[in-house]
């Protein structure tokens, strides 16, 4: 999972990094545009300050007016704008190995040609001193009327117009001038005029000679090819420009074919991404479908199974309910037969009594009539007497009212008996049962056991002997019914346990803060397995359908309900001793006592 | 005089382990009867052994020796003498081993009622009297109980064997379990002819066509218990002989199936085929003993069925066929 994110995430960072270069290279070209309009202007300038040089120092040879200094400006303005080439915002260095050549070369040549300028420029200033020395010698041969002034004026014509085209017509007219000045020179007698004259001719010969020595001199200044080369660099520059152009426009070319690509590859992603979703989506509307079917299947099985849960508790209810009616019942049939004997005998006694009294009252009758026979004053004859002594013998011998009267104490005795023996039960019944008590209230175990043992009684009967040894113990806070229940049920399980005679042993101790209720028989006893499983629920040892297997549950239930426990020891063979260690205060008795009662 | 009295009177013994019982009973029979109490059952049957009596009124619950025992080892003293079980609560065991080893008379439930007691009572005094008629077979294997006792066995309580020749009864089955009456079938047809039956309809018009001895039936029959039918045929036609299975009787059901239906076994299921041959065996010969000298069924009088069940009887028609039937 975190692989795959990771190699996403360069792939993202790659593809952006991609584009960021290829847009970086396109605005590079972009971004030159105002240097390159710099350098081409540069460029043009120093072409035409060039131009101008050269214009002014072709003038200048025409125009020997122009002074040097003019020609140095220009010179100055040229190198300026070349050092621009060299240096500065428009420089035209370091772009490319051809580039840097042809601004060697040029720079080279510019060198050749400062100096071929400097020469020139000596040279130019020669001339000029030589023209004016041309022309002061002229004024001082007009002023000492050596020559005409109009003479010295077309003589200055035909120099100026040698100078503008030294070969041809204008050469050969001063050729002639010339020599006629020297011929005039010769015929004048005076020497200052002759002087003048022949200094004029010299001074005009002189300005001619440098004149000419300036052509070979602008020749070789401009023969510097500095045009031919700045023509080069500006080709070269141009053809860098050119490739940059191409470069960039190769680039943007790149760029749009890579954001195509770019944005093709996003469609794909983004159309992946949509089926993706579309699956998604799909999926998860089955989901959505499946979890509504599967929740309600769920509030099925829920139902289902809430609804068999209902069913097991209650069953298991009706179990417990069962389990308390099985032993009600039992319990019930042994008080019954308890209550049926004596009243058995209690009603047939009354019975018999009240069938004797007209006996009695046959009895009394007689006695009467024989009393007053034998009362009468006037005693009528023996034989009278006699048969009246007669019935009355007869009577005794057939009811004798003595006897019949002890018998009748006796019966009724006997009955009386029978019905406080009656009582005592019902009494039992009602200290077992509590009906008429709270539910919590503070109890004697002692009292417990001995309404526990009245109501077992007729099970144990003859058969089983029942030892009793109870200590002074305290009071306990509990409820006494269901004590008196788990006291009953551990006690029908053990006239259970013995077969034909025994003994059942009860004891009961103070043991600290616990109050022990131990109930032993000499009975069968439990094995180990039995003895694992003796409080679970529907554990039994009995035949199928003479116990439910609730009984030691239910003790179990509510001894742990009253904060007591169970101890048990048991050999087979050798019989069973339970140990109930109940709290003095169960604070929970109250609660036991409902949920038990709840159950 | 009194000694006069000891001989003509029938003699009642009764066994309680309650002395005021036997006070009680005492004080109510011994106007007519000379009466006998024993505390446990030993000392009742030891006066069992040295002198006749007519009538033992047994309580159930006793320590050392059940009702049942005591009623079980009575009749293999006296035969003759006619037993009662007198119990204020019995399980089941105990009242279907009173039945059928005890073969009782009748069960009485303490609290009673004076005048029923009475009543009871007069009848087994009466049925006593009836000198009891033991097919051979049977006489013979009492004598061998009496030898195996080794106690002296009075004279005139010994049962006079006769000799009776098979009547060749058969032995009506009705059972609604279609399963379970193949199955007794197999297990008697080899030896009587059965004639089989799913309800009491089909059961009276067997018995108004065939000769039937022995009538083994299931307790219920679909929703009906065949207490009433048996009480019927008990009042009617005395001498057929009933054995009754049950998977799940109650003990007040099995007190109605004596009192109401004298029957003469109450089994269990589940029934060995070996069990139910041996037992309709023994009922076959009750059966014929029966039949040759009717005077025999006064021992087996039972008390008339209650009211309402006669009443369902008579609502289908039975109870007139019942009594029309002629048992051949």
């Amino acid at each position: 999972m975190t692989l795959r994110s990771a190699v996403v995430f360069a792939a993202i960072v790659l593809a952006l990094g991609v584009l960021g270069f290829l847009l970086r290279a396109t605005l590079s070209a972009d971004a030159g545009v105002g240097v390159h309009q710099l350098r081409l202007n540069q460029l043009t300038t120093v072409a035409s300050e060039q131009a101008a040089l050269r214009a002014a120092v072709l003038a200048s040879q025409v125009a020997p007016g122009i002074d040097s200094e003019r020609l140095v400006g220009y010179a100055k303005q040229l190198s300026a704008a070349r050092a621009g080439l060299a240096k500065g915002d428009g420089a035209l260095t370091r772009m490319s190995p051809t580039i840097d050549d042809a601004l060697r070369v040029y720079f080279a040549q510019s060198q050749t040609q400062i100096e071929k300028l400097n020469e020139y420029l000596r040279g130019l200033t020669q001339f000029t001193r030589a023209e004016q020395v041309f022309d002061q010698a002229g004024a001082a041969a007009v002023q000492r009327r050596a020559m005409t002034a109009s003479a010295f004026t077309i003589l200055q014509k035909q120099v100026r117009d040698y100078y503008a085209a030294p070969s041809g017509t204008a050469a050969k007219e001063l050729t002639r001038s010339l020599a006629r000045i020297d011929t005039d020179a010769r015929e004048l007698s005076a020497d200052d005029r002759r002087k003048a004259l022949q200094d004029l001719g010299a001074a005009a010969i002189a300005a001619l000679t440098s004149h000419d020595a300036l052509a070979p001199q602008s020749a070789a200044l401009l023969a510097v090819p500095v045009a031919g080369s700045l023509q080069t660099l500006q080709s070269a520059y141009a053809a860098h420009y050119q490739i940059l152009l191409a470069r960039s426009e190769r680039s943007r070319l790149a760029l749009v074919i890579y954001t195509v690509a770019l944005l093709f590859a996003f469609g794909l992603v983004g159309l992946r991404l949509r089926q993706g979703y579309g699956e998604l989506d799909r999926v998860n509307a089955e989901l959505q479908k499946a979890n509504v079917g599967l929740e309600k299947e769920v509030e099925l099985r829920t139902g289902d199974l809430r609804k068999a849960l209902e069913d097991l508790q209650m069953q298991q209810a009706q179990l417990i309910q069962s389990e308390k009616m099985a032993s009600l019942g039992q319990m019930v049939a042994g008080v019954a037969h308890e209550i049926n004997t004596p009243l058995g005998y209690a009603r047939s006694n009354l019975g018999v009594v009240r069938e004797s009294l007209p006996m009695l009252a046959d009895a009394l009758r007689t006695y009467d009539e024989t009393i007053s026979v034998l009362r009468a004053p006037d005693t009528r004859n023996v034989a009278e007497r006699e048969a009246a002594l007669q019935a009355f013998d007869q009577q005794r011998e057939a009811w004798n009212p003595e006897e019949g009267v002890t018998e009748f104490g006796a019966l009724l005795d006997d009955s009386e008996h029978g019905f406080d023996q009656i009582s005592e039960l019902v009494m039992a019944l009602k200290d077992f049962s509590r009906v008429d008590r709270s539910r919590t209230e503070l109890f004697n175990v002692n009292e417990g056991v001995e309404t526990a043992l009245k109501i077992c009684q007729n099970q144990f009967k003859g058969r089983l002997e029942v030892e009793k040894d109870f200590a002074e113990v305290d009071s306990i806070l509990c409820a006494p019914s269901q004590l008196n229940q788990v006291f009953v049920n551990i006690l029908n399980n053990a006239g259970q346990a013995i077969e034909g005679a025994g003994t059942i042993t009860l004891r009961t101790r103070q043991r600290d803060d616990l109050v022990e209720v131990a109930i032993r028989d000499d009975g069968c006893g439990m094995d180990e397995a039995t003895l694992q499983h003796v409080f679970e629920p529907f554990f039994t040892t009995k035949p199928i359908g003479q116990g439910t297997g609730l009984g030691m549950s239910i003790v179990f239930r509510i001894v742990e309900d009253h904060g007591g426990r169970i101890e048990i020891d048991s050999k087979p063979g050798k019989g069973t001793e339970f140990r109930i260690l109940l709290p003095r205060n169960s604070g929970s008795a109250e609660t036991a006592a409902a949920e038990t009662e709840a159950a | 005089m009194a000694s006069d009295m000891s001989v003509t009177r029938p003699c009642v013994l009764c066994v309680d382990d309650e002395p005021r019982i036997l006070f009680a009973l005492k004080a109510l029979l011994r106007s007519q009867y000379e009466v006998l109490t024993a505390n446990d059952g030993e000392s009742a049957l030891g006066i069992m052994r040295s002198r006749p009596i007519n009538v033992l009124i047994s309580d159930q619950r006793m320590p050392n020796m059940t009702g049942v025992e005591v009623l079980r080892q009575a009749k293999e003293i006296q035969p003759q003498a006619i037993r009662l079980l007198l119990t204020g609560y019995s399980d089941l065991n105990a009242i279907i081993a009173s039945i059928n080893e005890g073969e009782i008379f009748r069960f009485i439930n303490k609290p009673w009622i004076n005048a029923e007691l009475r009543a009871i009572v007069a009848q087994a005094v009466s049925a006593a009297g009836i000198e009891q008629l033991l097919p051979t077979d049977l006489a013979n294997s009492a004598i061998d109980d009496r030898q195996a006792d080794g106690a002296p066995r009075p004279a005139d309580a010994r049962p006079h064997a006769i000799p009776v020749p098979p009547s060749g009864a058969g032995v009506l089955l009705l059972d609604h379990n279609a399963q379970e009456r193949d199955e007794l079938l197999t297990a008697l047809g080899r030896d009587w002819p059965v004639h089989t039956a799913s309800t009491f309809e089909e059961c009276v018009a067997l018995l108004e066509a065939n000769h039937v001895g022995v009538l083994v039936t299931e307790m219920m029959i679909g929703s009906d218990s065949v207490t009433s039918l048996l009480g019927a045929l008990r009042q009617h036609q005395p001498t057929l002989v009933a054995i009754v299975i049950t998977a799940s009787a109650d003990a007040g059901q099995a007190m109605q199936l004596i009192n109401h239906g004298q029957i003469y076994r109450l089994l269990q299921k589940p029934l060995k085929q070996g069990v139910a041959r041996g037992t309709v065996a023994v009922a076959m010969r009750r059966y014929d003993v029966l039949s040759q000298r009717p005077e025999q069924v006064q021992r087996l009088a039972a008390a008339p069925p209650p009211a309402p069940e006669v009443a369902v009887l008579e609502k289908r028609g039975l109870l007139a066929r019942i009594r029309q039937l002629v048992l051949r």
